[in-house]
This record gives structure tokens, sequence and C-alpha cells, in this order.
């Protein structure tokens, strides 16, 4: 229930938004109780009690789903805004004597402005790998198969690359009993194949090396980004008993 | 000095603000949409949904393993690919021109609602500015839609409520029966007009009931109940004819439409 009430709080409401919605509370004589008014209060409530009903339900809970009420959290913090700009000019204006009710509300305006524009452009994560080997799948052959030791990823590779793809669970140190599988499907030799992996090269040959098998895939590129390395192979058509044998 | 009379004029005129403010909200989402390099994983879903549905027709919409999902932001995704237009271009593009709804939408609810243009305005920068909305609407989900159409719906009904017309309750119902489509959330709307039909009938019972000496208020809540109930009729025919409509052109995949299996299961005994 942390969670949700922490997603309520930093995404549904930003805390500038939250701090108003506060000031409204103090402010709650200014709300009519007519029937616009219980119609809002219902979809509060209705909207409310829907999203909790998912968040006990659903395992994986997403962040968006709860967007809906920051519509209703925005109509009603627009009323703390008054109290607000009163509190502030009454609190500044014993230091500094020139600051009067305008001045405090172009001060509110623009803090709450920068801070909600500069969440809403934060640089969002990058993952420049997934053009790059697109185009370079795209480049070879368009009747390719990628396969992927990570679901998530592959199906944005492949589609931007226009391929399909064949999804492997990754090796474990034991043996590579998935990744064998996963080739030995694609019967046909004309078919270009390409494997990608979340490993840098070294780590991933020494799985072939310990258990004297040689090594069946060519490199073409190895990625780096932050935290992650990813290879990408290409599977070449000679070596393809080598499992086997 | 002359600046400052200029900026003065500018703030004293509302509509210009308010289309300065709505020109900021899709500037912000425009800066947003050229930062994005990559989409969800749930966006390849539609996006591949809508080639087949260009390529192969409605049938081929839901592949094995896809989720089932209501068939709006597919079909216009669809459309768009017909004109040879990227499935990610038309997410994006509709996120942007619906989004810039929402200040609007804003704006014209508050000043409804406390009756001070001020604060409406306060609202619209608010509707523009907001980091969760912001990002939300170049995401090329369907939530990207979805939220700008409930932000219609509620314009709707609190325009309809403001000026008691019947058309507007079918301009709330229109949307509500849109959103339906691009999420299964989308009833929600409905269910929240029905509480508040309810509410309202009770409450103008109860004020029927204590003022039974005065003869005009009598009148005026009879002309009310007679006023809810046309609407109730309007908001309910139009959002189970439309929603017939789509399950019957859809009937041959495996999309269900939960509201016709409503229907259809109270309809037919077991």
């Amino acid at each position: 229930m942390f969670n949700f009430l922490n997603i309520i709080f930093l995404d549904s409401a930003f805390p500038a938004v939250f701090v108003l919605i506060l000031f409204a509370l103090l402010n709650y004589k200014q709300i009519p109780l007519n029937s616009i008014f219980r119609f809002f209060l219902i979809f509060f409530i209705i909207t409310l009690l829907f999203r909790v009903a998912f968040y006990i339900q659903e395992t994986k809970y997403n962040a968006r789903y709860l967007y809906t009420l920051t519509l209703f959290f925005i109509i009603f913090s627009v009323l703390g805004f008054p109290k607000l700009t009163e509190f502030l000019q009454k609190y500044i204006s014993k230091k500094i004597s020139t600051f009067t009710g305008t001045h405090a509300k172009i001060f509110l305006v623009l803090i709450i402005g920068i801070s909600c524009i500069g969440k809403a452009l934060s640089q969002p994560d990058y993952k420049s790998y997934i053009k790059e080997i697109a185009q370079i799948i795209k480049k070879s052959d368009k009747k390719a198969v990628l396969i992927f030791d990570k679901t998530k990823d592959s199906k944005r590779i492949a589609y931007h690359a226009e391929i399909e793809y064949l999804p492997f669970e990754s090796i474990s140190d034991k043996d590579f009993k998935n990744l064998e599988h996963a080739l030995n499907t694609i019967e046909s030799k004309k078919i270009k194949t390409f494997v990608l992996v979340e490993q840098p090269d070294k780590d991933f040959r020494l799985f072939f090396e310990k258990k004297n098998v040689r090594f069946p895939l060519k490199l073409i590129k190895e990625f780096k980004e932050k935290h992650t390395c990813f290879s990408l192979y290409e599977y070449d058509v000679n070596y393809r008993n080598v499992f086997t044998n | 000095m002359r600046l400052i009379q200029i900026l003065k004029n500018i703030a004293s005129k509302k509509a210009v603000l308010l289309i300065f403010i709505i020109l900021l909200g899709i500037m912000l989402r425009v800066i947003r949409a050229l930062e994005m390099n990559r989409y969800d994983v749930d966006c390849y879903l539609y996006f591949n949904m809508a080639i087949n549905w260009a390529k192969y027709g409605v049938d081929y919409m839901y592949t094995a393993g896809s989720n089932i999902i209501p068939p709006l932001l597919p079909f216009l995704m669809c459309l768009g690919y017909k004109f040879g237009i990227q499935p990610e271009i038309t997410g994006t593009f509709l996120g942007i021109l619906l989004g810039s709804l929402i200040p609007l939408c804003m704006f014209y609810i508050v000043n409804i609602l406390f009756k001070k243009p001020d604060l409406a305005l306060l609202a619209a920068f608010l509707g523009a500015v907001h980091p969760s909305l912001v990002r939300i609407s170049v995401r090329c989900l369907r939530d990207s839609l979805y939220i700008p159409l409930v932000a219609v719906a509620l314009l709707c009904a609190v325009a309809a409520i403001n000026h008691k017309s019947v058309f507007k309750w079918c301009l709330f119902s229109l949307t509500a029966t849109l959103a339906s489509f691009t999420r299964y959330e989308g009833p929600e709307l409905i269910l929240i007009f029905l509480i508040w039909f309810f509410v309202e009938i009770i409450i103008n019972l109860i004020s029927k009931f204590k003022n039974l000496s005065t003869t005009n208020r009598q009148l005026s809540t009879v002309a009310n109940i007679k006023y809810y109930c046309y609407s109730l009729f309007t908001v309910l025919i139009i959002f189970s004819a439309l929603n017939l409509c789509m399950s019957y052109s859809l009937s041959q995949t495996k999309y269900i439409n939960p509201f016709y299996q409503m229907i259809r299961s109270s309809i037919t005994p077991d």
C-alpha cells in the first residue's frame, strides 16, 4: 500500500500540486456544494476504488493507471492558490517590505512552472543500441532471424529491423541447451541468423571453452552502455552441427 | 515602462493568455516527443496489431499470444499506416493533439465550477505543464488517448449539468464510449453517471417532501426529475448502441466487448 500512496504523491499529484491541495483543504468554504461538485466527488471515489482493486489484483502495477486522478487533483488544487499567496506574502513582507500580492502570485507561478517543466523534460533512459543493431541487421538481409536472451528488447529490435525474432532463456553455467535448441529450430540454411546476448564477448566464449566446444558464432560488434554490455554475433552455417559432434 | 503596459494589457485579456498556455502545452509535448528515442514494450504490440490489420484485415489483428485490447488505438494507427505513415508517428501525433485539449478542458471546468477566471487560467497552466500528463502524451500508449477523452467527457458533463441540456449529455456519452473503446476502464464514466443520477433523484425527492407547501419548488423538482430521466435514456441508448455496433463488426475476431457479453449472458438462460 505504501507503493500506491507513493505513486499518488509523486506521479499522479506532483509534489508542487500536492502542496496546493493541502492549502485547498484549508480553503474548503469556497467549494460550492452543488450537483457539479457531487459529480466530481463520485468521479474521484469510483476511480480510486477501481484503481485500488486493480492494485490488489495485479502483481505488476504501472504508475500510469493512476493518471486519471490527476485531472481531479488539478481542478481542486486551484483553490489553494489564493491561500498560499496570502501565506507567502505575510511571511516575506516581514523581511522585504515592498513584496506585494502580485509579486507573490508571479513568484508562485514561476516556482510551480519551473519544477513541473523540469520534471517533464528530464532526460529519459537512453538505449542507443536498439536502433544501431536494427540498422546493422536491416542492411544485411531482410529475411533474417534474431535470437535474443532478453525478450524485452528483442521485440523492439525486431520491430525496427522488420524481421522475426526468437527469444530464449539466458545461459546458465552448466549448459547451453537453450541456445542450442533455439539454433536447431532454424532449419533452412539460407536464412541468416543473428544472436544477441547481454554479456561481454570474453565471458560468453568461456562457456564454450569450458566444455571444449568450438565456438559456432562470428562476432560482429560489442555495444557498451552504462552498466550493460551487449554483443552481436552472426551464426555461421558451416558449424551447424557443432553441438552434436 | 511601455513594455510593462503592453504585458499588463495582455494579462488582462484571458483569451490571449489561454492561447499562450495551450501553445506552451503543445510546445512542451513536442520537445518531449523529440527527446524520446524508444517506446514502451506495450507499444510494439499495438504497432504490430495496426500493421497486421492494414496488411491482412481485421480478423488477423489479434495474433497468437497477444493481449486482446479494445481496438480504437490500433484502428487509428492502421488508418495512418494505410496512408503511408508509420504507427509510432501516428500515435505520437494523436497524443500531442489530444493532450493539448487538456488545458482547454481544465479552463472551462474550473470556470464553471468556481466562477473565477483567474483560477481557471491557473488550472489550464497546470494542465499544460503537469509532468505526468506531458510525459504520457508522447508515449504512444492507450492512456495518451484515454486521459484527454476523460477530460473532454468531464467537461461535457459539467456543461450539461450547468446548462441543463440533454444534447451535452449526448456528447458526454459519445466521449465515454470512445474512452471505453480505448481501455477496459472506460465504462466507469457511465457508472459514475448512473450513481450521480440516483443521488440527484434522491436529493430532489427529499427537497420535495421537505417543502410541500411551496408550489414553485415542487414544479421545479418535477422538471428536474424529468430532465434527469431524459438524460439517462439518451446516455444509455447512445452508449449501448455504439457498443453493440462495434462488437457486431468485430464479432469474427477474438475481441469480446464486456458490455455486449453482459447483455448476452443476461438474455440467454443457462
